[in-house]
């Protein structure tokens, strides 16, 4: 078997990320946050450790660190919290969005409580600064955006929007869903809130994420409950991150998101970046001699994470990864829960195949993922 | 003399106790059951508002110092 659905999940994970939840749950089973025994206070620290270690990676505040349960429940409580705060106002997000953005975005217009506008972002990133910049107003208020595309591995030039929410007085909420662990990123670049999977490339477990702000604009809670805090008030705690956390967090799922942190570091981002991009390279450059291959990449477009959309011509996509999956080839083919990237680079009708290296595949995995593809479609 | 400083959050009070240690001053995360429900907060046996004082320059707040340890 070889995985390449990594901007899904990263599989394997590192053994110290196993051992790591293995020993949360043997030996840190009471609930954080809760109760004053040692044991509650024992599980406390090692959750509030990871908590360090995730906003220390993206230069934050353990204080304003919420854990969550993937990415997209980190943007509903971005995008959904500051618009609450905010009242009705204007929101700006793009056109390679993940439905993670754009569904909370259109609910909270369909509700009434925002309009939007979506950048078309061309294909450079002064289209897409110009474009996101052309559609500022007086009344925006959030401008939400990937730091790289789910479909086609665009990575998006989060600095410069940075620069322009800074003057504008915007907030900037970045889905570091596919970035997070691949590139750096930090609330310094001038991103006000950043959403991340604890599951892709910080290789946590499934059922993590984090959600952390730079505190500059106010959070409402989008969900309530009990959070082990001023628990004789009717009202949800107003600080962080008792604010966002209701309920018992995925603590063994949180302590061992820390050694994926930890991983990531020891590894060094440059360095999976480079061996994940020569990966991607390699496959497309094996993939480009196939004249019923199509590679989803524009030679305009300066930046890409470790992530290629292909076509094989005269195969539906969810086909095409069925076949390789029964050749033991694991990569995902339709839409890649994408629909607005899908319509910009014309494949909307039935998706792509999505390559998606992580750390622990080599070269040798492509070579023969390649030669099934070169030899089955001539 | 004991105190119990109550804090904002659990997360506050384990990052107080961090803080501390590495400043040397004795300090231990906990809870005690006070005006608004629980709280999470630090024991310390140290001067509260001298402790308060450097939680401050490291930007975690002090909502109340509570004289003998309260309830635990």
């Amino acid at each position: 078997m070889i995985y390449f659905d990594n901007a899904a999940t990263t599989y394997p994970k590192p053994g110290s990320v196993i051992r790591t939840a293995e020993k949360a749950l043997s030996d840190y089973g009471a609930n954080p946050g809760r109760a004053g025994h040692k044991l509650s206070l024992d599980t406390s620290m090692m959750v509030f450790r990871s908590r360090e270690k995730c906003a220390e990676f993206f230069g934050g505040d353990a204080e304003n660190t919420v854990f969550t349960l993937n990415c997209t429940h980190a943007l509903n409580f971005a995008i959904k919290g500051v618009c609450a705060a905010n009242g009705k106002c204007h929101v700006i997000t793009t056109d390679l969005e993940h439905n993670s953005v754009i569904r909370p975005v259109h609910a909270l217009s369909e509700q009434g409580k925002i309009s939007y506008s979506i950048a078309n972002t061309g294909e450079t990133d002064a289209e897409l600064v110009k474009a996101v910049s052309d559609l500022v107003r007086r009344d925006t208020r959030v401008i939400v955006m990937t730091a790289g595309c789910n479909v086609n591995g665009r990575i998006t030039p989060l600095k410069k929007i940075g620069e322009l929410c800074r003057k504008k007085d915007i907030c900037l909420i970045a889905d570091c869903a596919q970035a997070a662990g691949v590139m750096p990123l930090s609330l310094s670049d001038g991103i006000n809130i950043i959403c991340a999977p604890g599951h892709k490339g910080l290789y946590g477990p499934m059922g993590t994420g984090v959600m952390i702000t730079d505190g500059k604009y106010p959070l409402k809670a989008i969900i309530e409950g009990g959070t082990g805090s001023v628990s004789t008030e009717i009202t949800q705690p107003d600080f962080l991150p008792d604010m966002l956390e209701s309920g018992t967090i995925n603590t063994p799922g949180a302590i061992a998101l820390g050694s994926g942190v930890d991983f990531v570091r020891s590894k060094g981002i440059d360095r999976i970046y480079t061996h994940e991009t020569a990966l991607c390279s390699l496959f497309i450059e094996r993939c480009k001699k196939n004249r019923r291959i199509t590679v989803y990449r524009s030679p305009k477009t300066e930046h890409y994470l470790p992530v290629v959309s292909f076509n094989v011509d005269g195969v539906e996509a969810s086909e095409l990864a069925r076949m390789l999956s029964d050749n033991g080839f694991y990569l995902r083919g339709g839409f890649h829960c994408n629909f607005l990237a899908h319509k910009k680079q014309g494949t909307s009708d039935s998706g792509t195949v999505r390559f998606a290296p992580s750390v622990f595949n080599t070269r040798l995995d492509v070579i023969k993922l390649t030669d099934f593809l070169n030899k089955t479609f001539k | 003399m004991r105190y119990f400083i109550i804090l904002k959050s659990s997360t506050a009070a384990l990052k107080a106790q961090n803080t501390l240690a590495k400043m040397n001053i004795r300090a231990q995360a906990g809870k005690i059951t006070a005006k608004g429900g629980c709280r999470f907060g630090i024991y310390t046996d140290d001067d509260a508002d001298k402790v308060c004082r450097i939680l401050g320059l490291s930007g975690i707040s002090c909502v109340e110092i509570q004289k003998d340890g309260g309830t635990g």
